[in-house]
């Protein structure tokens, strides 16, 4: 709360850790909340980013329970606006549209109802078909702003359907005036959704970035491209089809064009008035200048452009067609192009913004068969605005199978600051949180801004609820390791199994142990059912295995939680940074145990992430095993903080690789989990692990009432205000 | 001899008791033992009378079997027949070993029963101090009574709970080598019905072929020689019978996935909020996508896929046959709102879900007092109620509206008779009188009971309400007579009553008056006892009438 006020203060920005289910959530509404209302002016908006959706849901609630908290204690009306937003998949109410199952199916569907000159269209001929919620949104809701309180996303819907106005349209309008905005941090940090959504957004804003100890992940993600030959495939199908359509427009409505090559002499600018329900194609980073000038002359008319196209997409093709592996940076790339083909930079900087215009006045209505060649063209834009921070490698064949061709160009980003640099930029406080952040000064690095305060804080418990064990070696001393050597070592497999299958023995109800890996799991598991091991287990609970498909994986997690719940308890296995670790928690009984089977390591023999690695040593000083081992003990912090999500739960968490012991390990674990790391529980063996373990859970399975934690880790209103306490808060904040 | 009709299982001769010759029969439900030549039975236990059975040390001389019953006793059986004690003994043993646990649960079951009904019924338990301890009535007839109530009350949560399943069943079949190059595995009828309940698929196969295609044993033999136990094989070819059982099994969990689960904080796939386009991205999926991947690895994630349909059919087989109807309930409602079940069936679920999450069960005030959950058999009765009986004469609208205009049209046009009514001085009186403490109110002014007599009394003669009722339930539960047994019930439910008037009620009355309360408070009980006696009286005469 201190930190964050003084953030606040400062309008600076904020490196927050903070464990899970401690508040942090409410803490930083609360607070927010509460400056917005003392300084109105001072700080007009709150963004809070989540990562999924039902976090983003959560926090919705919480912030309707803080509402209706501040108004019974001041007993005023609620004037503030909340709102969640997601994309349309979450929010359409057309009958319909919103039956089909992917999001990318809704968005196109939705695009071919509502935009502007399908509507255009309309007018002159009734019997095409149209979104009723759009038609009524737009002739009525757009005057009518949303009257104050607290929408979750089935708010929203519910407001829609009784009104009978699209929910999602209503959403994009109203963030602009809204008070608090909860989304996915996809609408600030993915340039081709920001530039839609949040681009209008009030500069005095606080922004959240909740759960983000991987944004610097979805950063790169959202500013990487990869190509393939499928990809190129269907991209010279677009073209052609871009072609005859081309053609067509000319035999029939010349003028079309006329009046497209019109505007685009005028400049881009227009890319700022175009309707909203046209801009459903971003574009990735425009820089400010490109709006002022004109698209070049060289692609301005619309078959200069195809042709254009064409000839990148056959230099892409060549160069896929190489046998051995290429890396280069940016610049290569264009003085390659450049000789090669004879393109420019500058009508390659323009590719995107020019397929957009093309696009709106071919008047294609289903946008997503053309997401290949908005790829390519992405590609284009990107490669030719930034010289620094990316790179490109083409693979002619996987690692793994190098028999098979199977030709990749990656273009991938390798300084996540260049996504969100934007973000910092603009909003005066941004706050970044999570359970897990350690070590702190790293994130400043990477993404390349000076925050006001770093703090890490810890939980103040009235039992120590979690129990952090290294083990380190099986009943017959074998060190147990993940490591690259002795990972098809059928000791260290067969001692992992017994781990398993003796907290399966002690342990009540749910257990989740994660791999490194998924394929390092396939082999653990099939060699653990060829021992009979898994067997073994099974007499003890249920087994559930993640599987890469994610409806498998979801039935599974369901029948998981059943089983939990029943009483017959469960394994599940599963995979650091799989969809599993990143997004469920596994509360109270559905997760009792966690075991973290080794060092969940990134890949480290894939190019891409060499290639990030010399980056970052180069720019930011960051060496390489740093890098790595802080990405590998922010995931396994992650996993196994997936069981801890209050005071009152309770769970062991054992980390089962030796390696976890040495300090450069485990000084970059949290500080609420390190503290708990006793020298006595470094190096264990299985026998002692479950020994201990057998001591913890029988002194957590004792009746814990709230009177047990008054005065420790629950305050009454009455202790809250005594004295002592206050004298102690008062010198807390002095220290500080 | 009633032991005619028994069904006798066994019979030892040549069995001792307290030094008597006799002979020892085993029957379905008891055991009996008659000296020689005598043809009844001078013991004869019940199998649930005993607790246990004992036998004599091996090398003992004297070869015996003691039987030990629930009320302590014991009695002991000597096989004296030279040639064949031992066998005889052991015969005996092994049979009563059978029989034994069968009554065992039957009658620790009803003991169980029982004794939780007075447990968890305060009422019961006075009523069964009152009536069943100051043996005004015995205790058979006191359960009688209660018992076959009881069973139709709770007929549904009084079955038998069903037990899981193992998840390990198939573990435990653990094959021998019999030494020249087979395998031996041993089925017990448990682990087949764990099979047949996990794998309907199975089921359904040993119907169809077992017996007139297969022997039991060549199925069993097949199944395990299958590819479809040992899953991590890939399948070779389609002659076997069980390949159709994967297949079913694929399907099964395909739809499954397809269902999609109800809970969306679990639910993957909604999680992510932005997909990214395909193309974009850090790291490519390409691995899983693969399709040249070698067998090994194809063998390694059917294993996988085994394992998590395994343990789904597992949980599916325990929970079945509990809520068989809910399910189908909600499958039948999701079947036929499949498209829309998203908007339908989600909020709920997931408003419930989410109030779970953010809520911390240690900042909560208080959760209430602890509720009795109602159990209702039939919710739609509760919700309802008996609605009367209507008229099946309508009107019409209007007829309505012209009732209520001619009720308005009287209501404009009333005048109040004032000459007819009471002079002011005669209402108040009247109003007086009315009052409480009025003239016609003394009789009404009835002090509370409570405030009149001691608590101790009160509840003394509320344990007397309790047991005089359920005597005269007995009572009137005999009516109308119309077998031998009822008759010679209402006879000594007669006796019962007036037994229950001399060693209670009159106690109670005479300790009343004692204390100067007024006696009639025990008025009404007295005239119900008077009401059974007079309708006694009424069918004893009616009997001899209709007798002589």
């Amino acid at each position: 709360m201190l930190e964050l006020k003084r953030t606040l203060d400062a309008k600076g920005h904020g490196v927050l850790e903070m464990p899970s289910g401690t508040g942090k959530t409410i803490s930083l509404l609360s607070l927010i909340v509460a400056y917005q209302k003392a300084h109105p002016l001072e700080v007009t908006k709150l963004i809070y980013c989540s990562r999924t959706v039902p976090e983003i849901e959560k926090v919705v609630e919480e912030l309707r329970k803080l509402m209706e908290f501040h108004s019974k204690e001041t007993g005023e009306a609620n004037n503030f606006l909340a709102l969640a937003l997601s994309s349309r998949k979450n929010l359409c109410i057309h009958p319909e549209v919103s039956a089909l199952r992917f999001g990318k199916e809704v968005d196109g569907k939705c695009h071919t109802l509502t935009a502007s000159y399908i509507r255009a269209q309309r007018h002159s001929d009734p019997s095409l078909p149209s979104c009723r919620f759009y038609e009524e949104f737009d002739a009525l809701g757009r005057q009518v702003p949303l009257p104050p309180g607290v929408y979750n996303l089935d708010d929203l819907k519910e407001f829609g359907r009784k009104k009978g106005w699209c929910p999602y349209y209503l959403a994009r309008m109203t963030i602009l005036h809204a008070n608090i905005v909860v989304y996915s941090y996809h609408y600030l940090l993915d340039p081709k959704i920001a530039d839609l959504v949040s681009k209008e957004l009030a500069k005095k804003s606080v922004v959240v970035f909740d759960e983000a100890h991987n944004i610097d992940n979805v950063c790169i993600d959202s500013m990487s491209v990869n190509i393939t030959r499928r990809t190129l495939d269907r991209c010279q199908s677009n073209v052609e089809t871009l072609q005859t359509t081309i053609q067509k427009i000319k035999e029939t409505d010349a003028a079309k064009l006329k009046e497209e090559y019109r505007r685009l002499v005028e400049g881009l600018k227009e890319a700022n008035v175009a309707r909203e329900t046209d801009v459903y194609l971003g574009n990735p980073v425009l820089p400010a200048e490109i709006l002022q000038e004109a698209v070049p002359g060289s692609i301005r008319t619309a078959e200069h452009f195809v042709g254009f196209l064409k000839r990148f997409l056959e230099y892409l093709k060549s160069r896929l067609r190489v046998h051995h592996v290429v890396q280069e940076s940016a610049p290569q790339f264009l003085k390659d192009i450049f000789q090669k083909v004879c393109i420019d930079r500058k009508p390659l900087r323009f590719c995107a913004e020019r397929l957009r215009s093309l696009l709106r006045t071919l008047e294609i209505a289903d946008l997503t068969d053309f997401s290949a060649v908005t790829l390519i063209s992405n590609f284009a834009t990107l490669v030719s605005t930034y010289s620094q921070g990316f790179t490109i490698i083409i693979e002619p064949f996987e690692d793994r199978t190098p028999s098979i061709a199977n030709p990749v160009l990656h273009f991938s980003c390798m300084d996540p600051s260049i996504a969100i640099k934007p973000v910092f930029e603009r909003f005066q406080s941004v706050i970044i949180t999570s359970g897990t952040l350690s070590p702190l000064d790293i994130y400043p690095k990477i993404l390349d801004f000076r925050p006001v305060t770093m703090a890490s804080f810890t939980m103040t418990l009235a039992r120590t609820c979690l129990c952090p064990l290294i083990v380190g070696r099986g009943n017959d001393q074998v060190a147990l390791s993940s490591k690259f050597e002795t990972r098809e070592d059928f000791a260290v497999i067969r001692n992992y199994g017994n781990l398993l299958l003796e907290m399966s023995g002690v342990v009540p109800d749910g257990i989740v142990a994660f791999f490194t890996s998924y394929m390092y799991m396939e082999n653990i598991v099939a060699s653990w059912y060829e021992q009979g091991i898994l067997e073994n287990i099974q007499r003890n609970k249920l087994i559930f295995i993640e599987t890469p498909d994610a409806a498998e994986t979801s039935m599974a997690l369901e029948k998981y939680q059943e089983a939990c719940e029943n009483g017959r308890g469960a394994i599940l296995l599963s995979v650091a940074r799989g969809k599993v670790s990143e997004g469920i928690d596994f509360v109270h009984h559905f997760g009792r145990a966690v075991i973290m089977f080794g060092v969940p390591y990134v890949y480290t023999q894939s190019r891409i992430l060499k290639a990030r690695l010399e980056y970052l040593r180069d720019q930011f000083q960051i060496r390489e095993n740093d890098f790595l081992t802080f990405d590998a003990m922010r995931h396994a912090a992650q996993c196994v903080g997936r069981v801890i999500r209050g005071k009152t739960d309770y769970g062991l968490m054992i980390f089962a690789d030796k390696r976890y012991a040495r300090a450069d390990k485990r000084g970059k674990l949290p500080r609420w989990i390190q503290e708990h790391i006793s020298d006595g529980s470094l190096n264990l063996t299985v026998d002692e692990t479950v020994q201990l373990s057998k001591h913890f859970l029988r002194q957590m399975a004792q009746p814990f009432r709230q009177e047990d934690q008054l005065g420790l880790s629950l305050l009454t209103i009455e202790q809250l205000e005594s004295e002592e306490m206050l004298k102690k808060i008062s010198q807390m904040a002095h220290q500080a | 001899m009633a032991s005619l009709s028994e069904e006798v299982l066994l019979v030892v001769k040549k069995v001792r008791q307290r030094k008597q010759d006799g002979t020892l029969y085993l029957m379905a439900e008891r055991i009996a033992w008659g000296p020689e030549g005598k043809d009844r039975f001078t013991v004869s236990h019940l199998y649930s009378d005993i607790r246990c059975q004992k036998i004599s040390p091996d090398g003992k001389a004297k070869i015996q079997l003691q039987l030990v019953l629930h009320t302590g006793e014991s009695s002991t059986f000597h096989f004296s027949n030279d040639s064949s004690a031992l066998k005889d003994r052991e015969a005996a043993k092994d049979l009563l070993q059978q029989l034994l646990p069968k009554f065992k649960k039957k009658a620790n079951k009803e003991l169980e029963e029982k004794n939780r009904m007075l447990q968890e019924d305060p009422v019961l338990f006075q009523l069964y101090k009152d009536l069943v301890v100051s043996q005004v009535i015995s205790a058979e007839e006191f359960w009688a009574n209660r018992m076959s109530m009881n069973n139709t009350e709770n007929s549904l949560s009084d079955k038998k709970q069903d037990v899981g399943i193992s998840a390990a069943f198939l573990a435990d079949i653990r094959p021998q080598t019999d030494g020249c190059n087979g395998l031996r595995y041993n089925l017990t009828p448990d682990i087949i019905e764990s099979i047949f309940r996990t794998y309907p698929a199975v089921q359904q196969k040993y119907g169809e072929n077992v017996p007139h295609n297969l022997t039991e044993k060549e199925f069993w033999t097949r199944f395990f020689q299958s590819h479809y136990f040992h899953r991590d094989r890939i399948s070779t070819g389609t002659l076997d019978i069980f390949s159709e059982c994967a297949k079913q099994d694929e399907k099964g969990l395909k739809s499954m996935v397809v269902q999609g689960v109800k809970n969306p904080l679990v639910n993957l796939l909604s999680l992510e909020d932005k997909t990214l386009d395909e193309g974009y991205g850090f790291s490519t999926a390409a691995s899983t996508s693969n399709p040249n991947r070698t067998g090994k690895e194809n063998s390694n994630s059917a294993i996988i896929k085994r394992f998590n349909h395994h343990s789904a059919m597992i949980l599916a087989a325990g929970s079945r046959r509990g809520d068989a109807p809910n399910d189908q309930a909600s499958e039948t409602s999701s079947t036929d709102g499949n498209s829309r079940d998203s908007d339908l069936f989600q909020p709920p679920i997931k408003k419930v879900k989410l109030q779970e999450a953010i809520e911390y069960l240690d900042l909560q005030r208080e959760n209430g007092p602890k509720t009795v959950a109602l159990n209702l058999k039939k919710s739609d009765r509760y919700a309802h109620g008996p609605v009367p009986l209507e008229s099946q004469q309508y009107t019409t609208s209007q007829d309505i509206i012209n009732s209520v205009n001619c009720i308005r049209h009287e209501m404009a046009n009333y005048v109040p008779n004032l000459a007819q009514v009471l002079t002011s001085s005669a209402v108040s009186s009247a109003i007086a009188a009315l009052s409480p403490g009025g003239v016609l109110m003394q009789t009404g002014t009835q002090q509370a009971i409570n405030q009149m007599v001691p608590s101790e009394v009160q509840g003394e003669l509320k344990h007397l309400y309790t047991a005089a009722g359920e005597l005269l339930r007995h009572f009137w539960t005999c009516f109308p007579v119309n077998t031998p047994f009822l008759e010679e019930k209402v006879v000594k439910m007669r006796s019962n009553l007036e037994r229950f008037q001399m060693t209670k009620l009159r106690p109670f009355q005479d300790k009343i008056q004692r204390q100067y309360l007024s006696t009639n408070i025990t008025g009404h009980l007295e005239e119900m006892l008077q009401t059974a006696y007079n309708k006694f009286h009424a069918w004893q005469t009616r009997r001899m009438m209709r007798k002589t």
